[in-house]
């Protein structure tokens, strides 16, 4: 027989027996809804915590600091016990270090950082604030991949780039009590005071403070994402290495003292945590945000099988009963089976109808089901945004979070393929027996 | 060889630890376009005979030849396609689907043979024609009396242009004028080229052909005297 013609046999055979095929697929229709809602809904959560994550670029990123852990093991474990009470030592981040980083298959660029050692304070106008500056070892800022709110994604000596987080930090250090406090400044393209200030001791013991006023000028505004930039200064390294040596009164030494810490930036984040292990396993402290966003990923996932486990005995009940009604319909059609077996159907095709239909039924579950998950998932989200932005906007000041359903393409694909497909096998059994029956005793069967 | 030849035909069934002899060693042939009818009490192996011949059922022991094809030797697959290219079958019952309209049930032979539905129904029309119940075509069987859905059920015996119908118990479920039309169609349809075989128990029929089969206990017998009959319901 050719589709065609089963189908419209198949779909002659369901429409006769209208009310039944409803109420078995009543049964699909729940389970499949609960399978696609759970595990949107878990889906749904998962998006939403990996939003609180903060930004992308961050998570492609591993960032490399000396192994002090490992340089203090090495020192109390060494044979000498404590020499000299010297400073045990971890390899430095020299430039070779950095050549070997930047050699590992998956890395893009490896960017060296520093701080400034000495106190930074940002003055402009009547307002100032604290700087928490980072030298960054390039001029190709857009290398980072941070959004910029204004301006270039490019810094040179005497050049500053802010995170959007910071221009709320200005304040005005003679305001009295009570007085309202001046909005953030507009400091794009604006030039800015930076005073370094460094502390000494003279041969009398006393302390000394010095100042040294920096003219820098901002030339770009990162958007503010979650990130390590919201609050953050950028500076070109040379400039905050200079600034280091006047606080110490010594050259730097790139491959003496190493840097400070090193950017290593990943062509994918799912390549994050091999790299990261592998500068581990160079001797180096590799950090990176993947790992931690991994494990609350691998328990959106158990929460995804688990939801999805208890729509499955739901949708399991529903096959349960999608072969109750295919046993039922054969033995109400046994004399129909055996006049089709007369008139000249095979036994493929009696097998090829009953399964049809029993199929028929599972798809028709799964299409009820997904209109139904859809409405479920419409409702969830108007109602949880509501409630939940209620409870989030006081407590951290921002909206976002929350609950809500993500409902991917694939998933809704996949419930229809598995509504039919628990038709399907469940049908298989009565439709064996069917396909199986003997013509003449199914002819005299009352 | 003739067109239809049954060589020993056996067919035992295990009733519980009793061993029921349907047919008991058949010999029968028939010729191409004979028309031929089984007589024979009801519980005689008739309606056996007839299932056999039409590929319903497989014997326990004998040989089927049809048109020089064996069945014994035939597989499921080809069995339903001996009995949908060959056999026309009409049942006491007339089996029509209570859901298809008459025309539909005419046509539902040919749904198992892939043709499509334009044409399915030009020839369900005309065979109906034949069977003059052309007139009922939408109707559905319930509409229908018991002879009009018997011409319903001949019709579709004839979609496929059998060779052979066979006709169990025809007139059986109709009164005794219906009964008489329907056999006449079948008159008609022997007359017309086809081999036609019809069990019964009715013996007004035997008015329409010269080859009567008489089959008592599973074999066939010269003529069914009455101390034979008598002989058959003191076993019963």
């Amino acid at each position: 027989m050719k589709l065609r013609e089963l189908t419209s046999l198949i779909f002659l055979n369901l429409n006769r027996r209208k009310g039944r095929v409803l109420l078995t697929a009543i049964g699909v229709v729940i389970g499949t809804a609960a399978i696609v809602v759970l595990v949107s809904l878990a889906q749904g959560l998962q998006k939403n915590a990996n939003e609180q994550f903060g930004n992308i670029a961050e998570l492609s990123r591993v960032n490399v600091s000396p192994n002090w852990e490992r340089a203090m093991e090495a020192m109390e474990s060494g044979p000498g016990g404590m020499p000299s009470g010297e400073m045990p030592q971890p390899d430095p981040i020299t430039p070779a270090a950095i050549e070997a980083f930047a050699a590992i298959p998956g890395v893009s660029a490896v960017i060296p950082r520093a701080s400034v050692m000495g106190g930074t304070v940002m003055k402009y106008g009547n307002l100032e604030a604290y700087a928490y500056i980072i030298g960054v070892g390039t001029d190709d800022f857009s290398i980072l991949n941070y959004p910029m709110k204004s301006g270039v994604a490019d810094l040179k000596k005497g050049e500053l780039i802010l995170g959007e987080e910071v221009l709320k930090q200005f304040y005005n250090p003679s305001m009295r009590p009570g007085q309202e406090p001046p909005p953030p400044p507009e400091l794009q393209d604006q030039t800015i005071n930076l005073e370094v200030t460094k502390w000494t001791v003279d041969e009398n013991g006393n302390g000394i403070e010095t100042k040294k006023v920096l003219r820098m000028k901002v030339v770009g505004i990162i958007q503010a994402s979650r990130s390590e930039a919201d609050y953050a200064v950028y500076m070109s390294l040379d400039q905050v290495l200079d600034l280091n040596a006047w606080v110490n009164g010594r050259r730097f030494d790139p491959n003496k003292d190493g840097f400070e810490m090193a950017m290593v930036i990943v062509e994918d984040r799912s390549m994050a945590l091999d790299v990261a292990n592998q500068i581990n396993e160079m001797g180096f402290m590799a950090y990176t945000p993947q790992e931690f966003i991994e494990g609350v990923n691998s328990f959106y996932v158990v929460l995804q099988v688990i939801f999805g486990g208890v729509g499955g005995v739901a949708l399991l009940v529903a096959a349960i009963g999608i072969a109750n009604t295919m046993t039922m319909a054969i033995l109400e059609r046994t004399r129909e089976i055996g006049l089709m077996k007369a008139l000249g159907a095979t036994n493929k095709d009696v097998l090829s109808m009953f399964l049809g239909e029993a199929a028929g039924i599972g798809f028709i579950g799964g299409v009820g089901g997904i209109f139904l998950s859809l409405l479920i998932g419409e409702l969830i989200n108007i109602f949880g945004n509501v409630y939940f932005s209620s409870q989030t906007t006081s407590m951290y000041g921002g909206g976002g979070g929350g609950i809500s359903v993500d409902m991917p393409l694939w998933l809704i694909v996949f419930a229809l393929l598995f509504s039919t497909m628990i038709g399907l096998v469940s049908g298989l059994y009565p439709a064996l027996r069917a396909a199986s029956l003997v013509p003449v005793r199914a002819l005299k069967y009352e | 060889m003739a067109f239809i030849s049954i060589r020993n035909l056996k067919k035992y069934y295990e009733m519980g630890t009793v061993t029921v002899k349907a047919l008991d060693g058949v010999d029968l042939d028939l010729e191409h376009r004979s028309m031929a009818v089984v007589m024979g009490p009801s519980g005689s192996g008739k309606s056996t005979l007839l299932h056999l011949l039409g590929g319903l059922d497989r014997p326990t022991a004998g040989e089927i030849h049809v048109n020089g094809g064996e069945l014994t030797h035939m597989d499921e697959n080809d069995l339903a396609v001996f009995r949908r290219e060959t056999v026309g079958f009409v049942f006491q019952a007339f089996n029509l689907i209570e859901t298809l309209t008459a025309v539909e049930n005419v046509g539902l032979p040919m749904r198992f043979m892939n043709i499509p539905k334009k044409l399915r129904h030009e020839k369900a029309m005309h065979y109906m024609e034949e069977v003059g119940i052309a007139d009922r075509a939408d109707h559905r069987p319930s509409e229908l009396s018991g002879g009009q859905q018997q011409r319903v059920a001949i019709a579709r015996a004839l979609v496929n242009e059998p060779t052979m119908i066979l006709a169990d118990e025809p007139t059986g479920n109709l009164d005794s004028t219906s009964g008489w039309s329907i056999m006449e169609i079948l008159a008609q349809l022997n007359q017309s080229g086809r081999t036609v075989l019809i069990v019964t128990h009715d013996p007004r029929i035997g008015q329409f052909t010269d080859h009567i089969i008489h089959i008592l206990d599973g074999v066939i017998v010269p003529e069914l005297t009455d101390q034979l009959l008598e002989q058959f319901s003191s076993q019963g």
